[in-house]
């Protein structure tokens, strides 16, 4: 059974490795730190393997999710390192000659982990708050305001990029 | 959604989009998994052993030994996790100090120098479940052949020696699962007793021979 688990667990990382590592650079938007996120995952996926009885991206998923927000929770109160320069700083003028999506893609890898998170629960798999705060293990409340703040991090680095209409649902 | 909205998801699939092909981590993620599932099985192993407590031991050192009442079915076997028995040198607090070599025992928590004396059970002649007492089940390896001198031999240099240096660690994926008092010669048995039920005892039995 041992051995079996472990062809499958095996076809299943061949099949779905890149799927996942996309989602965990998002989340980390560092190659690196995402493979790291992602064997993080999928150890603790391959411990319940036998037990996974839904989909196993899911699982994984929600994993790195969950893992993902924790890290940065627990970086969060910590004191913040002192660096030489802003890591990729957004560009004086993004729209000037850019186009729009490079330019929010360089913002969002600007945003905290947990706000970018939420943000690709919300706009990449399409979920609703309340899925979100689910998966995240927050409030409903919690979700709107990272979500709020997200966004206005987004519009206040890209005023001109036509973000002003977004709205986070009541 | 509204065009803000698919901007903003068009951007993060494009952020996804930069990731680039991973290291191939389902082998080394399968591994490490499974050395967590040992250790919630070890954890639920010596939680259990906690509770019967004295009932930790190497009750086979002890010629003679009675027949399990209710044994399974023997399985012939080499042990694709191997089962290290080391002598005890200190037991101290959890965790164990930075750089001190020891190794975390569980339930309750304790940190265990290790002496150099030991030996490690890479094959058995069987190893099978057996009702180790009225609540309480076991896993009962016969060793093979050639590692039986050299438990003999182990046995006698610490039956007798000052406590803990009597106590042999039986030590699975680096965590201290038992620590039984060797109180006489051993001949050729080893059993980690403590399971609530037969079907943890069989969990462990059953990770130790898959490979």
């Amino acid at each position: 059974m041992d051995e079996r688990g472990r062809q499958d667990f095996t076809e299943f990382v061949a099949a779905r490795s890149m799927s996942l590592i996309r989602l965990a650079y998002v989340l980390t938007a560092d190659q690196d730190a995402a493979e790291d996120l992602l064997q993080s995952a999928l150890t603790k996926a391959a411990a319940h393997w036998g037990r996974i009885h839904s989909s196993p991206e899911s699982y994984v998923r929600r994993i790195m999710y969950r893992e993902q927000v924790s890290r940065w929770r627990s970086r969060a109160r910590r004191p913040e390192t002192v660096m030489a320069r802003v890591p990729e700083p957004p560009p004086e003028d993004p729209a000037a000659g850019l186009d729009a999506r490079l330019a929010l893609r360089d913002a969002l890898r600007t945003l905290p982990p947990g706000k970018r998170a939420v943000l690709a629960l919300r706009y990449l798999e399409d979920l609703p708050e309340s899925q979100v705060a689910e998966i995240l293990g927050c409030s409903v409340g919690t979700v709107r305001s990272q979500t709020h703040k997200a966004l206005a991090q987004l519009r206040s680095a890209l005023p001109s990029l036509g973000l002003t209409s977004m709205e986070v649902d009541q | 959604m509204s065009g803000p909205d698919r901007l903003i998801a068009d951007a993060l699939r494009g952020l996804a989009e930069q990731a680039q092909v991973p290291s191939e981590m389902a082998d080394a993620a399968w591994r490490a998994g499974r050395r967590r599932r040992l250790a919630a099985i070890a954890a639920s192993a010596a939680g259990a052993a906690a509770a019967v407590a004295l009932a930790i031991l190497l009750p086979l050192a002890l010629a003679g030994t009675r027949a399990p009442r209710h044994p399974v079915a023997a399985v012939p076997l080499s042990l694709g996790t191997p089962v290290e028995l080391r002598q005890v040198a200190a037991i101290g607090r959890a965790p164990c100090p930075p750089g001190s070599h020891g190794l975390l025992g569980l339930t309750p928590p304790a940190c265990f120098q290790l002496t150099g004396a030991g030996m490690t059970l890479t094959h058995v002649e069987s190893g099978r479940v057996v009702q180790a007492g009225p609540t309480h089940y076991a896993i009962s390896f016969t060793l093979a052949p050639a590692d039986r001198g050299r438990l003999a031999a182990l046995a006698g240099k610490l039956a007798g020696l000052p406590s803990p240096r009597d106590e042999l660690a039986i030590i699975i994926a680096r965590r201290v699962v038992a620590h039984p008092v060797v109180v006489a010669a051993m001949h050729g048995q080893v059993q980690i007793s403590g399971f609530a039920s037969r079907a943890v005892a069989g969990q462990l039995l059953q990770f130790l021979l898959s490979r």
